[in-house]
């Protein structure tokens, strides 16, 4: 499935995928009326992870992807948002990883015991810290409607820069994150 | 030394012995305490356990540890702080998981040997992120044998936790490994889900087993769960269950079909669940739902399109049977990647010729209206063409294109050619069959006439060109020669006034002028006629009619007139 002279076909479908479930989950959220505005925080997103190399991109999506999971999976604000892009969304993700997981698993023993290992390993975890400052976030505020709002605006900024991210590394091009920081001044 | 410096160093001796009893033993370094050895810690989820080695004497030796963390904020107070469960142990080892909170940041750990009021010094530090050297804990398990299977439910490692090691619980792949509880039983490994059924078991036989939990990204696999021996149950076979589930999809139609090898009075569900919910802990029995149209249907064949709502999820299907007393059956369960199982169909193609060019356009298969399939397959088209003649059958010749219209040129023309094409994606690895055969003859070729034609058209019109300058250039070449060989009675352009009067009118009969002037007019063209000039001045003079020449203007001029007409006559 992720022989090498599929790579360049694996990347298409990523970012299509990818641009899928940002839709989805633009879709999902509710109003984000005006009181939710002095609710939002800096989440502190790893800017490292832009800086990561082509090799590593697919590893950092694949960790993010799994923390986006789990993040959506309970305590959602049913009644409010809609529960068929919920579903989509998250089927999405799902089917996302499962097919990240067979590249990554085979670009990964390359790596073993060795310097990139432990690089790895140190961008795995900012992505942890990162998500952890979300479910903090969410769990200080008890869930509200609000807290969700925000930390959907949040995820959808970092679709985006994946797939500005997936692109550069893709087709060796410099994008600018413009519309990533436009989206979140919406 | 001598003698009295000898005595003096005896005297006082004693006296060192006993300062040296009464100081305090904590001189610099001096103490017989060995500080411990091979600091390490064990981590389990959240549980930390520091463990070391001692191997100095070890009466009444209590041990003490210290530990840094180092956060986000780098501040300059890097200062040690007593780590709680550590202090005064007896044991080589302690248990601290009070003291860290942060699972992501560097810390680092030190203990040492105390008796009374001994401390050994400092051992090694340890240092250490949380994170990279936990172990994934074992998951619960909860077992049920029902009819032949075994249905399992496996609660991650850190359920009901509030502080958790493993944030992403949901990222945990559960790995089962399960054998016949008899001697020399094979032993085998299947990966499950949290809630699972264990099947292709022996009824009435006891299976021993065990789970762990693991984390594909970086080979991390937990601890197993203790061992559970659990007997199967009888298998109770349902004759009317569905078998043979089978999937067909073409063009993003989807179908199911599935047969009953006894044929009773059954009614089938088809139903369905969305992919992503296996993989949560939650119970998702009550998740399945009915496909539209295929519910208390008597056929073996549904068709489940409009369930397939994202074409990047999987899904799941069962049929359901009801027989006529009441019993329900449910067949295996069928999983659905949409756009992997999935056949491209052929597209449709129409070709058309003009001159020596082949237009080919191709209909994307699923009709043109529908652009889900190039959508979501970046689909390329090859096109494959070749003479149809009847002696020989030439080797097809392909192309390949992105687009739906092609054009192929280089063709011989009144030739028949016959095209086919076939869809293919590069992305899923996937091509349709061929379209049907379109052959079309190419026109004879009507240039090689027309070439012909204005090669002829364009020769005569140089050559009547060429015909029509030499004409004139002989025209011209005769007057010359006419003028210099023949030249003509033209009178010269001087007397032309005078003469040319003279000579038009006398030629042209004057039957209006009177006879009497026509008598004096004679006379003087008789003499004009004549050499003599002279008479021919006075006759003038002696006509009236001819007063239109006065006799002083003429004289110079007709002078010079005169000698011209001389000239002209001879």
């Amino acid at each position: 499935v992720c022989s090498l002279p599929r790579k360049k076909e694996m990347g298409k479908r990523r970012i299509k995928a990818n641009y899928q479930n940002m839709n989805f989950l633009r879709k999902m959220g509710g109003y984000f009326s005006q009181e939710c505005l002095n609710e939002t925080t800096d989440f502190r997103f790893p800017m490292l992870i832009t800086k990561v190399t082509k090799k590593n991109v697919t590893v950092v999506i694949y960790e993010f992807l799994q923390h986006t999971f789990q993040l959506f999976s309970r305590n959602l604000p049913e009644g409010t948002w809609s529960t068929s892009n919920i579903e989509k969304f998250q089927n999405g993700i799902h089917h996302q990883i499962e097919e990240l997981e067979t590249c990554v698993l085979e670009e990964l023993p390359k790596a073993r015991n060795s310097f990139q290992a432990w690089i790895l390993k140190s961008t795995g975890l900012g992505v942890k810290k990162y998500f952890q400052r979300i479910f903090n976030f969410l769990k200080d505020k008890q869930y509200s409607h609000c807290s969700w709002e925000a930390v959907q605006m949040e995820l959808i900024s970092c679709l985006i820069i994946f797939d500005s991210l997936m692109k550069t590394t893709h087709y060796k091009e410099v994008k600018s994150f413009v519309f990533g920081f436009f989206v979140r001044i919406w | 030394m001598d003698g009295a410096g000898r005595r003096a160093l005896a005297l006082l001796l004693p006296l060192w012995c006993c300062l040296l009893a009464a100081a305090p033993r904590r001189c610099a370094g001096q103490t017989d305490l060995k500080s411990p050895q091979d600091i390490q810690v064990y981590v389990v989820n959240t549980n930390f356990t520091l463990r070391w080695n001692y191997t100095g004497n070890d009466t009444n030796v209590t041990f003490s540890a210290e530990y840094q963390w180092f956060g986000d904020l780098k501040t300059s107070e890097t200062e040690w702080k007593e780590l709680p469960g550590c202090q005064n142990v007896t044991d080589t080892e302690c248990d601290f998981s009070s003291a860290i909170t942060e699972y992501y940041d560097t810390h680092l750990v030190r203990v040492r040997a105390e008796r009374k009021e001994d401390k050994s010094p400092w051992s090694s530090v340890f240092e250490m992120i949380p994170y990279f050297i936990a172990q994934i804990g074992p998951p619960e398990i909860h077992l049920q044998s029902v009819n032949g299977v075994i249905k399992i439910q496996v609660s991650s490692p850190e359920a009901n936790q509030v502080r958790k090691m493993w944030i992403s619980q949901l990222s945990f792949k559960y790995n089962l490994v399960i054998w016949e509880n008899s001697s020399d039983a094979e032993v085998r490994s299947q990966s499950i889900f949290p809630t699972d059924t264990i099947s292709d078991l022996a009824p009435e036989t006891t299976y021993c087993l065990k789970v762990q939990a693991t984390l594909p990204l970086y080979s991390q696999e937990g601890l197993f769960s203790p061992i559970r021996c659990v007997k199967t149950t009888r298998k109770v076979n349902d004759l009317f269950c569905p078998a043979n589930l089978k999937v067909f999809a073409l063009n993003m139609k989807f179908h199911l079909h599935w047969n009953n090898p006894y044929k009773q009075h059954v009614n089938y569900t088809v139903q369905y669940l969305i992919g992503y919910l296996k993989k949560l802990h939650d119970d998702y029995s009550e998740k399945w739902l009915n496909v539209p149209r295929c519910e208390n249907i008597t056929n073996t064949k549904c068709n489940f399109t409009s369930i397939i709502t994202t074409t990047s999820g999987f899904y799941y299907l069962r049929v359901q049977a009801m027989s006529q007393y009441n019993k329900s059956c449910l067949s295996n369960e069928v999983i659905i990647d949409p756009l992997r199982i999935n056949e491209i169909g052929p597209p449709a193609v129409k070709v058309d010729v003009s001159d020596v060019l082949l237009h080919v356009r191709i209909s994307p298969p699923g009709g043109s209206e529908n652009e889900i399939m190039t959508e979501h397959y970046y689909l390329s088209y090859q096109i494959m063409y070749r003479k149809n003649s009847s002696d020989n059958e030439e080797k097809m010749k392909v192309k390949e294109i992105k687009q739906t219209i092609a054009t192929i040129s280089d063709l011989t023309p009144s030739t028949q050619y016959c095209v086919k094409v076939k869809a293919f994606s590069e992305t899923y690895n996937k091509s349709s069959p061929f379209s049907n055969e379109e052959c079309i003859k190419t026109p004879e070729d009507k240039r090689l006439p027309l070439i012909i034609l204005a090669t002829f058209v364009t020769a005569l019109i140089a050559v009547l060109v060429v015909a029509v300058l030499f004409i004139f250039f002989l025209y011209q070449a005769y007057n010359k020669i006419k003028y210099v060989f023949f030249p003509s009675c033209k009178p010269p352009l001087n007397i032309e006034g005078f003469g040319g009067q003279l000579f038009g009118s006398p030629y042209l009969p004057t039957a209006e002028e009177p006879i009497e002037s026509c008598y004096v007019i004679e006379s003087i063209i008789e003499e004009v006629n004549q050499i003599d000039f002279k008479d021919y001045k006075h006759s003038k003079q002696s006509s009236r009619d001819s007063g239109n020449y006065s006799n002083d203007d003429d004289t110079s001029g007709s002078k010079g007139s005169e000698g011209m007409l001389e000239k002209e006559i001879i």
